[in-house]
């Protein structure tokens, strides 16, 4: 039987603590340093909360970032920001990266800081390197995303990106990292990106239909490849990855799914491609829900599992 | 037929006084609400009027507090689970449909109600529409898209008509002017036809009114002028100052804000019944007061595209409830004043 390992990524959602507390930051009358403790205390919780649900794999719930592009934005040499920019076709927004010169790091990741335009690093605030998972948006999302001023194009700022990425995955302990690709790929996977970071310990998110040709180039596989289950993906994914993964549970509407219904169809997929074990995961990052029901979503996440 | 050219109107929603604002949500519902949003009703009337604004709008919707959560508070059908992120940590209640959407409760009688006693000027209803109520809904509910877009708009519909009798009783048989709120409208471009529908159906089968919509902060407005010869509303209120320069000039060069109304022209000419634009030409996102003669050049660029000075009318891009209200007065004074100095070229 396919043994179904489950994963959580990006943007949770904060407790109504937090936001509140987060206001008072914002006015000045909460001071910085006290805030990075409480998101500490709160990411802390959770972490607790996912190996008591006996969640596989997460990423940091990123609290701390105002968007999927901000900290990194912000902490770059070469990127500025931008207008408010809707974030594809919800009614969520984000600050547009402008790409403006060479990209390079301008902060020290890791380490409490005050910045400007978003709330204080470090970037990451997980502890448990065996489960935790580091989150970046991936390359064509960046580039999609972005505004490039600099006219660098997609392949050079690639590997900028590839190379900015490892400079911050050295400050931390992660044994794995998730590129989180929410637009459409188009074009094949960036070598000059993988060409800095390790392939096999990559789990990439993916939006939309899989082909060959998108991995055309990678030297070996992916840790694995997440995708909706439409069409021939878990195929593709399963051939270009160790564990392929499956998005399902629906970041974007709070109806819950049925964990048993959902259990059963992962297993028949299992049963059909031949997989001995396989990633389940949430469609894009549950930060799109009220907190209460993305606490649920984790829930049945644990139950499909089991 | 208008009955003049170039009307001044105000697009919804006005700064509340502070006197209303920070106890809107503890004494909502109660005498005391209703005492206060009256009285900055009244206040924000005179206010218009000392601008020289021709259509007063509601009153700066003192009776509302967003124009989502307004209408969902009166519905049957909807939960709310908690807050939902717009961008930072700017948080908005999201509904999510459970069950078949029902008007429960009027949305915007007991408003209009006091204006029509209140007022004999030119009136213009905000109501939000059904595709915007359904795209930041989320649907656990119906089948599509399309099935709850309709449902808000036949609860949209049930409303416009109660207001109708409501307006007949005082006004008799002039028209009335609802203008539908579609923020959302051009956000998932390849469902224009669901806006289209739903928001005919909103209007579906009363007469004698002036159905408009209001959309803003559109990536491209060719999405909506394309539903043009469908869409049954008679004129859009649109934004396009943000998107324009502070540089003066009546050339498209100089103003890029206004540039695509040549799309809108190019549709509108080939209808029998040309619809007419309200023209945003005061951004509320600044503070910065659009001088005289900027607005000016603004309103004369637009009606050299659009060809016709009686297809124009004149607002704020969006409601002014983003800016103080002394700032708001000073956007209006100067809108009205460079809409005069227009005219008089006529």
């Amino acid at each position: 039987m396919t043994k179904l390992l489950k994963l959580v990524h990006g943007i949770y959602p904060k407790t109504e603590k937090l936001r509140v507390r987060i206001g008072r930051w914002e006015r000045g009358i909460m001071p910085a340093k006290d805030l990075n403790d409480l998101i500490q205390d709160e990411v802390d919780s959770f972490e607790k909360n996912a190996l008591d649900l006996n969640i596989d794999s997460y990423t940091d719930p990123l609290f701390n970032w105002f968007d999927i592009f901000r900290p990194l934005s912000v902490i770059a040499k070469g990127i500025e920001l931008g207008p408010l920019t809707r974030f594809g076709e919800t009614n969520t927004f984000y600050r547009l990266p402008e790409l403006k010169g060479e990209l390079g790091m301008d902060a020290k990741p890791s380490e409490y800081s005050e910045i400007e335009e978003n709330l204080p690093l470090p970037l990451y605030h997980v502890g448990d390197f065996s489960r935790a998972v580091a989150f970046f948006p991936g390359p064509e999302t960046f580039y999609t995303m972005a505004l490039d001023i600099a006219g660098k194009g997609f392949e050079a700022f690639s590997g900028d990106l590839g190379k900015y990425y490892s400079s911050i995955i050295s400050s931390f302990r992660f044994r794995k990292l998730l590129i989180f690709e929410a637009v459409q790929l188009k074009s094949p996977q960036p070598l000059a990106f993988y060409s800095h970071l390790p392939v096999e310990n990559t789990i990439l998110f993916t939006t939309g239909p899989l082909n060959d040709g998108l991995f055309s180039g990678i030297k070996g596989k992916f840790h694995s490849i997440l995708s909706t289950p439409a069409g021939n993906n878990l195929e593709i994914a399963a051939k270009h990855s160790l564990i392929p993964g499956v998005e399902i549970l629906n970041g974007n509407n709070t109806k819950l799914e049925n964990p048993v219904e959902v259990r059963s169809k992962l297993l028949e997929l299992g049963t059909k491609y031949n997989l001995d074990r396989l990633y389940v995961t949430n469609t894009n990052y549950l930060d799109f829900l009220p907190r209460p029901i993305a606490d649920r979503k984790l829930e049945i996440l644990s139950k499909v599992g089991e | 037929m208008q009955e003049k050219t170039l009307i001044t109107q105000e697009i919804g929603s006005f700064r509340k006084p502070e006197y209303l604002s920070r106890k809107f949500h503890t004494i909502e519902g109660k005498k005391e609400f209703y005492d206060l949003a009256k009285k900055a009703t009244v206040e924000t009337i005179g206010l218009f009027e000392n601008a020289g604004l021709e259509n007063l709008g509601v009153g700066g919707e003192m009776f509302r507090w967003e124009m989502y959560e307004h209408l969902a508070a009166n519905v049957e059908g909807l939960e709310f689970y908690g807050m939902v992120r717009s961008f930072d940590n700017r948080y908005y209640k999201k509904g999510s449909v459970v069950g078949p959407i029902q008007r429960r409760s009027p949305f915007h009688l007991d408003e209009l109600e006091f204006l029509l006693s209140n007022s004999k000027g030119k009136l213009k209803v905000p109501v939000t529409g059904p595709y915007t109520m359904m795209d930041w809904s989320f649907n656990e509910h119906y089948g599509d898209r399309l099935e709850l877009a309709n449902a808000y708009a036949d609860a949209i519909n049930h409303e416009v008509r109660e207001l109708k009798k409501a307006w007949e009783k005082v006004r008799g048989d002039e028209v009335l002017e609802i203008q539908i709120d579609e923020p959302a409208a051009t956000t998932h471009p390849a469902e224009m036809d669901i806006v289209v529908e739903s928001v005919n159906r909103s209007f579906e089968g009363i007469g004698n009114i002036e159905p408009t919509i209001h959309v803003c902060y559109s990536v491209d407005y060719r999405y909506l002028y394309n539903t043009l010869p469908d869409l049954k509303v008679q004129g859009l209120n649109l934004e396009y100052a943000n998107r324009d320069r502070h540089s003066r000039g009546v050339d498209v060069e100089k103003r890029p804000g206004y540039a695509d109304l040549k799309a809108f022209s190019e549709v509108n000419q080939t209808l029998s019944k040309p619809k007419f634009i309200g023209l945003g030409v005061t951004d509320v996102h600044i503070d910065f007061i659009e001088p005289v003669d900027l607005i000016r050049d603004r309103i004369e660029t637009a009606v050299k595209l659009i060809g016709d000075p009686d297809l124009v009318r004149v607002n704020p891009d969006c409601g002014l409830r983003t800016r103080s209200r002394e700032t708001g007065l000073e956007k209006l004074k100067n809108m009205v004043l460079a809409t005069e100095i227009v005219r008089k070229n006529f």
